[in-house]
This record gives structure tokens, C-alpha cells and sequence, in this order.
């Protein structure tokens, strides 16, 4: 049997509308059972949401820093490399993460996001056409590729952070 | 050293002579009073007027002058430049249609202007000219462009200006000048153009030059091109594109080191429009300004008045003597160093490459070249063959790499480590047809001993099961003449091969955007091995020296190629290969015609 729960922001808020509806519905002890429900739903939705903006972070500072510049949103304190080259990550701001799942006891998670991964790959050689490409500017390449940041999360005393990192 | 005034060799190799600013200042002086001649006689329409050039800044950002005229009767104007001293000068003066096209030196100086004006719009494009702004080329004109007006009393400057944009670029006309100069002119690049003489030279080469492009409006354009690296004569005109006429200036020093300063006429035909590969919406031009690198200096200021991208590349590449060729073959001789194909993860030029073909494996074979060797083969393995020259002699081992670029047609190659010259054979065997071509690359040629040659040979092929091909053979062709392929390497490195003779390969750099910007070109050949099949050369001369072939599949547009190179680091036998894209053909056959084909060993 899975220990985690798998969600999705849409899902999630699905769910949530339907586990509210009855609250204003029903007799006093199924109010004290929907009540105890509804605080845990809250507490897995501040939960999802600290991990969504942990990973919009990590996107934010690597694109302005490099993988130095996200070290602090890790547990240990130490950011993988991701890929060689990769100089910059765009998440499309209106795409949900393709899986965000918590742990039943609430102390981990994981989550999958689907990613431009921009690699700039220095022009290497001294042929002809190198140095003609170099003259007119053309020091380093751009490829941009689609790839999948997944990420594992733990739950520390006071807020959520990455325990591990890598693209697929 | 002084010659004819268009040399019989290549420009590539041609001695041009180092003149100085007073060598340069003297023969200035015997024409400055006279103004450039014209054969077809100048427009005298501008005696007795006076005209006020405003410019903006220039294209590097510096001041631009205000050139206030006074053309007085016959050849003369009076000149004040920014309200200084007046100077008197001879001028000539051509127009076409609305468009006022003139030019002149300065005494005493080495600097002149050329000015185009719209009569209609008052807008203009000033050229400020100028010798022994390069000092490494005192010959060379340098030029700073600025876009003006023509100051009316009472009006308020007009709003629009001439613009340096991309709308030429892709084109290609033919000129005929009223000097009888005949020229192919290819637009390819945003920056630089390249040009065949069909008269004052052999018309076996083109160059390639950096160059302006400015749109006028209206189907009317200004062109310029400084022939860097060789003469450094500098061509201006103006161009009506759909009446195809022009009028222009041409000012240098000719090989025989004469002084050109001469206004012109011309007719021209349009040789058609390749594609090109920026966005849609994108009209962006040049000048290309500037940057270090190799070619330049690191030092290189893109403020300068008159700076702009430059490829000079004989200024750079290394040169080397025969024993220093010999020291550096015996001390590194790399033959397909490294097996690389599909999914080898190679880079550079060499990420294209398809896996090697194993099917000559255990074959054996001899390759009898009309006028040139008997060469015996015993393909040992995927990667080793033996080779026999004339049937005499020691076997000697050699690595090679296969390509079958269509079923049993392969592209082979591989060093004759034995020879004095170093010399290397890219063939392409056809068992079907029996035909064998090589590319017989050598080094030690009389320029500098680095740089490659190479010979034609073609021949028949004996093997087990293949036919006699009797007297057949494949030969030179045309099919590919003004035609423009884009080759993909690696991401980020895509140029355009423009075959712009029969024996030209014209080669041209993308920008980041997609522009097509510097270029440079060597001479070639184009043997057609089948329909849709060419295995091509060419040789990138006085640039690095490299022997470059390709056999080229128009219906897969991919290719197998084989670099041929020898550097301080070496002799290099090396594949490449691209994803290629067709860019159109420009229409030239005709200007080639009643000429002798190729050049046979």
C-alpha cells in the first residue's frame, strides 16, 4: 500500500471543495470529523504550497546565481550540479507540477516539473569557420531542451527543503 | 610588387605592395584637381548650386560632418567642411532617376567623400573615404558611413533616413559597367559580398569582402565593398534594383599599383534570391562592428571611426616552411584519430558524422587514374587497408574510414605516409558503375608549404563483380554552379557554402540570429558521381590551408566529408559531416560558358 498521496494543485482544490461542501451541511459531530479533516487538508495545502514556492526558489536563485546561489534552499546546505552547461531553467508559470506528492506522515515529499533546461555549450576548435563564428560574436551556443526537475523534499523543524534534486 | 593590374594568380597569392601614405598622397595628387574620370561622360546637372549635407553620427558612433558644396562650372566644387577653411576639388557627378550620386578627393590629403542624395526626399548617405587608416594596409580605403539630409532653408529636416538593413541579402546581380568591367556580385551575407570578375580576371574565382548595404526605398539601393586582404579598392554605387542600373565610384590601387578614381555607369541582371534564415519579421542589418578575436586585435576599438567586422585571415594563420612541414608530419600524423558515428559524441565538425561504413572490409581492389597512378587497395578491415602504388614497391599500411553515402558508393580516405608531399587520397568508388574520383590532396605547394593542393584524378575501378565502365567516367559538373547549401555541424556552427564559379566554393557564417554575416571562399571543384551525388572540394586558402571534400546526397541532404589539414600540430586526416539545407541557386550558367572545364591532373 502506497504511503504517499499523490495530488495535484487542480486536484487538490477539487477535493477540497468537495470535503467543504458538507461542513456548513451537516450535524454537529460530523462538523467536529469534517472540522479535524478540513485542518489537515490546510495543513497539506500551506504544506504543497511551501513546496511549490521552494521550487519556483530554486528555479529563481539558479537562474540569477547558478547552483551556488540555490545551496540555501537545501537540507544539507549543498546543491547538486544539474546538468553541464545548463545556464538557465524556465518553468511555464502556468503549468502545474506534473506530481506533487506528500508523504502520509507528512515529513517528505517529491515532485516532478516539466522544464526548459537552456545549456550554453562554449564554440570549441580552431578550424575556419570557429574563428569566423567567434569574430562575429558567436562565442558560446544556447540549446534548449525539455526536461523533468524531479525533486525529493523533507520537512525540517521550521520549513520545507530540498533533500535532493536532479533532471530526468 | 608592381604587376598587371589584375593578376594572372589568384589574389590570394599575389605580392600586393606595402605603399606608403606618400606613394599613396602622390598619385592622389595628380587627379585630385580632375575628379574621378567617367567613361560615359559625368552629369554636369549640379554646376552652379550649392548644397548643405547635415550628417547624423556615423556608423561607429562618431561625430558626422555638415559638407557645405558649392559645384561650380565644369569638374569643380568648393568644399567647407564643418564651417571650416574652403577647399577646392574636382568631382564627378552621375544621376539616376531621382538620385544624385557624386564624388571627390580632398588636396593635400588622402581622404575624399562619395554622396548619395534622393532629389526627392533630400535624404543622404555620405561616405567619408580614406588611405593609410589601416596600418598594417596603408592601401586599403577605409570608410565611415553617415546618414543625413540636404539641408532646406525653411524646412525642417526630413524624419526618415537611408537605412543599413537585410533586404539585399540573398540577392545576386550580374554589372556591366561602362568601363566594360563585367562582374557577378552575390548579396549573401548581411556583411560582406562576394564577386566574380568575368572580364579583368579569369573568371575561375571569386572573392569574398566586407560590404554595406543600404536601402534607399523604393527598390533602390547603396552597396559598398572594400576589397580587403587583396587590393583594398573600395566600390560604391547606387542601384536602381528594378530598372537594373547603377551608378557608382571605384578608387584604389590596382595591382599594377595605378591609381582607379573613376565614376560609372552600369546594366545589370538579376541572378535570382536564396533564402534566407532570419525570423520573419526581422530586417536587421550591418555593419557588422567589431569584436576581438582571431583576424583582429584584442585591442580592437569598435568606436573607431570606420570600424567594422573584418575577416582578415591571412594575417593570422600560421605559415610554415617546408622542413617545418616535414618536423611537423613525422612529429604528429593523426588519421581518423578517433572512430566517431552516430552516437560517438563527437563535437565541432564532426557531430554529423555517420558511422562508418565495414563493408569494404576484405575487399580488394585497384583504382587506375587516367593520367595518374595505379593504386592497389586491400581493405584489411574496417579501419586498415594496404595500398601499392603502380604495382611496385612495398605495401604500405595505412588507416582509413568508409562512408556508403548511397548503396555501394562509398567515400574513402586515407595518407600515402611514404610521399615527399604528404599526400593524401579521397576517392569515391562506385561498384556499380566501375567509376573512381580522387581528391589528391599534397602539401609543399609553392605559396606556403602548410596549405593544401589538390589534383583531379579520375579513373576506373577493378574489383570483384564490378563492371568495365570502358571509356565513362564521372566528371566535372555545373549542376552545382550558384547554387547555396547551409551547412548544420554542431548547434551554433552553420555556414552556407555558395558555389559561386565552377571552381569557387564561397563559404558564409550565421549569426546568432540567423543573419548570414563574415565569409571568406577558396578554390574548388564539383564532380557529379551520380544524379543528385557530388563530391566537391575546396581548399581554404590563405585562411588555414585546409582541403576540404564532401560528398554531397541532394535527396537526403546529408553529406560525409574528409578535412585534409596541416597545422604547427600536424597532419590531420578528419571526417565531417552536416545536415544540410538547400538555400537556392542563383542563375550564372551562362556567364560561364566558352570555358574550359575543370582542371584535370
Amino acid at each position: 500500500m502506497s504511503k504517499t498521496m499523490t495530488t495535484s494543485r487542480r486536484s487538490f482544490l477539487k477535493s477540497g471543495a468537495i470535503v467543504a461542501a458538507p461542513v456548513v451541511a451537516v450535524a454537529a459531530p460530523a462538523v467536529a470529523f469534517a472540522a479535524d479533516d478540513s485542518k489537515a487538508k490546510l495543513l497539506r495545502l500551506e504544506d504543497e504550497r511551501a513546496i511549490e514556492a521552494l521550487g519556483r526558489n530554486f528555479v529563481r536563485n539558479f537562474n540569477a546565481s547558478g547552483t551556488k546561489g540555490t545551496s540555501a534552499l537545501f537540507a544539507d546546505g549543498k546543491a547538486p550540479k544539474l546538468a553541464k552547461n545548463a545556464s538557465r531553467l524556465a518553468l511555464d508559470p502556468a503549468a502545474e507540477p506534473e506530481l506533487l506528492e506528500i508523504a502520509a506522515d507528512g515529513a517528505r515529499a517529491r515532485s516532478r516539473y516539466a522544464v526548459t533546461v537552456e545549456s550554453e555549450h562554449a564554440l570549441e576548435g580552431e578550424g575556419t569557420l570557429v574563428q569566423m563564428a567567434r569574430l562575429q560574436g558567436n562565442t558560446a551556443t544556447r540549446v534548449s531542451e525539455q526536461r523533468v526537475l524531479v525533486a525529493e523534499y523533507v520537512k525540517l523543524e521550521d520549513r520545507w527543503a530540498i533533500a535532493d534534486l536532479r533532471l530526468a | 610588387m608592381a604587376g598587371k593590374a589584375y593578376p594572372d594568380i589568384e589574389n590570394y597569392y599575389y605580392n600586393w605592395t606595402a605603399l606608403d601614405e606618400a606613394a599613396i598622397g602622390a598619385a592622389i595628387g595628380k587627379f585630385v584637381m580632375e575628379g574621378p574620370s567617367c567613361a560615359s561622360g559625368a552629369d554636369i546637372s549640379l554646376s552652379g548650386k550649392t548644397m548643405q549635407v547635415v550628417c547624423d553620427k556615423g556608423t561607429t558612433g562618431v561625430d558626422g560632418p555638415t559638407l557645405s558644396y558649392r559645384f561650380l562650372t565644369g569638374n569643380r566644387l568648393m568644399l567647407t567642411e564643418n564651417g571650416g577653411q574652403s577647399t577646392n576639388a574636382g568631382y564627378a557627378a552621375l544621376k539616376l532617376g531621382h538620385l544624385t550620386f557624386f564624388a571627390h578627393m580632398l588636396p593635400d590629403t588622402l581622404r575624399g567623400y562619395a554622396v548619395v542624395v534622393d532629389d526627392e526626399t533630400n535624404v543622404a548617405t555620405v561616405f567619408e573615404l580614406w588611405f593609410a587608416g589601416y596600418a598594417k594596409r596603408k592601401r586599403e580605403v577605409m570608410r565611415e558611413v553617415y546618414q543625413g539630409y540636404v539641408h532646406q532653408e525653411g524646412k525642417e529636416a526630413p524624419a526618415t533616413r537611408h537605412a543599413f538593413n537585410n533586404r539585399l541579402e540573398g540577392a545576386g546581380y550580374f554589372w556591366r559597367q561602362d568601363t566594360g568591367a563585367e562582374t557577378l556580385e552575390y548579396y549573401p551575407s548581411i556583411a560582406y559580398t562576394h564577386w566574380v570578375e568575368l572580364t579583368r580576371m579569369d573568371r575561375k574565382q571569386g572573392y569574398s569582402a566586407p560590404a554595406d548595404y543600404i536601402e534607399i526605398g523604393h527598390g533602390k539601393y547603396i552597396y559598398t565593398r572594400t576589397e580587403c586582404e587583396f587590393s583594398g579598392i573600395f566600390t560604391v554605387y547606387a542601384m536602381d534594383t528594378n530598372a537594373l542600373r547603377q551608378v557608382g565610384l571605384r578608387l584604389g590601387f590596382n595591382a599594377a599599383d595605378e591609381l582607379e578614381f573613376y565614376v560609372f555607369r552600369g546594366t545589370g541582371e538579376w541572378l535570382g534570391q536564396i533564402a534566407k534564415y532570419e525570423d520573419f519579421h526581422v530586417t536587421t542589418g550591418g555593419p557588422m562592428l567589431p569584436r576581438p578575436g582571431p583576424g583582429q586585435s584584442a585591442n580592437v576599438d569598435a568606436t573607431a571611426k570606420g570600424a567594422r567586422a573584418v575577416y582578415r585571415p591571412n594575417e593570422t594563420w600560421q605559415k610554415m616552411t617546408k622542413a617545418e612541414v616535414k618536423a611537423a608530419v613525422e612529429e604528429s600524423t593523426r588519421v581518423f584519430a578517433q572512430r566517431v558515428g552516430a552516437g560517438s559524441g563527437a563535437a565541432g565538425m564532426a557531430a554529423n558524422v555517420q558511422t562508418p561504413s565495414e563493408r569494404l572490409a576484405g575487399k580488394t581492389a585497384t583504382i587506375r587514374y587516367d593520367n595518374g597512378p595505379v593504386m592497389e587497395y586491400q581493405f584489411v578491415s574496417a579501419d586498415e587497408l594496404r595500398w601499392r602504388m603502380n604495382g611496385s614497391g612495398e605495401w604500405e599500411t595505412s588507416r582509413y574510414n568508409a562512408w556508403e553515402a548511397v548503396d555501394n558508393v562509398f567515400l574513402f580516405g586515407h595518407i600515402l605516409h611514404s610521399t615527399e608531399d604528404h599526400e593524401g587520397h579521397i576517392v569515391v568508388v562506385d561498384f556499380e558503375t566501375g567509376k573512381a574520383s580522387c581528391y589528391n590532396g599534397y602539401l609543399n605547394t609553392p605559396y606556403w608549404a602548410n596549405e593544401a593542393g589538390c589534383r583531379t584524378l579520375f579513373g576506373r575501378l577493378e574489383s570483384a563483380g564490378v563492371p568495365d565502365p570502358g571509356i565513362d567516367r564521372h566528371d566535372f559538373t555545373e549542376d552545382m554552379l550558384g547554387r547555396c547549401i547551409t551547412y548544420s555541424y554542431s548547434p551554433g556552427l552553420t555556414s552556407m557554402h555558395l558555389y559561386s564559379t565552377p571552381q569557387t566554393t564561397s563559404w558564409i557564417i550565421f549569426t546568432p540570429t540567423r543573419a548570414a554575416g563574415l565569409e571568406w571562399c577558396g578554390s574548388g571543384a564539383q564532380v557529379k558521381i551520380r544524379d543528385g551525388l557530388y563530391f566537391l572540394y575546396w581548399i581554404e586558402e590563405a585562411c588555414n590551408g585546409t582541403l576540404g571534400t564532401i560528398l554531397l546526397n541532394m535527396r537526403t541532404m546529408h553529406d560525409a566529408g574528409i578535412g585534409y589539414h596541416c597545422g604547427t600540430e600536424g597532419l590531420s586526416m578528419s571526417p565531417v559531416a552536416a545536415l544540410l539545407g538547400h538555400a537556392g541557386q542563383f542563375d550564372v550558367a551562362k556567364y560561364f560558358q566558352r570555358r574550359p572545364r575543370g582542371k584535370k591532373a
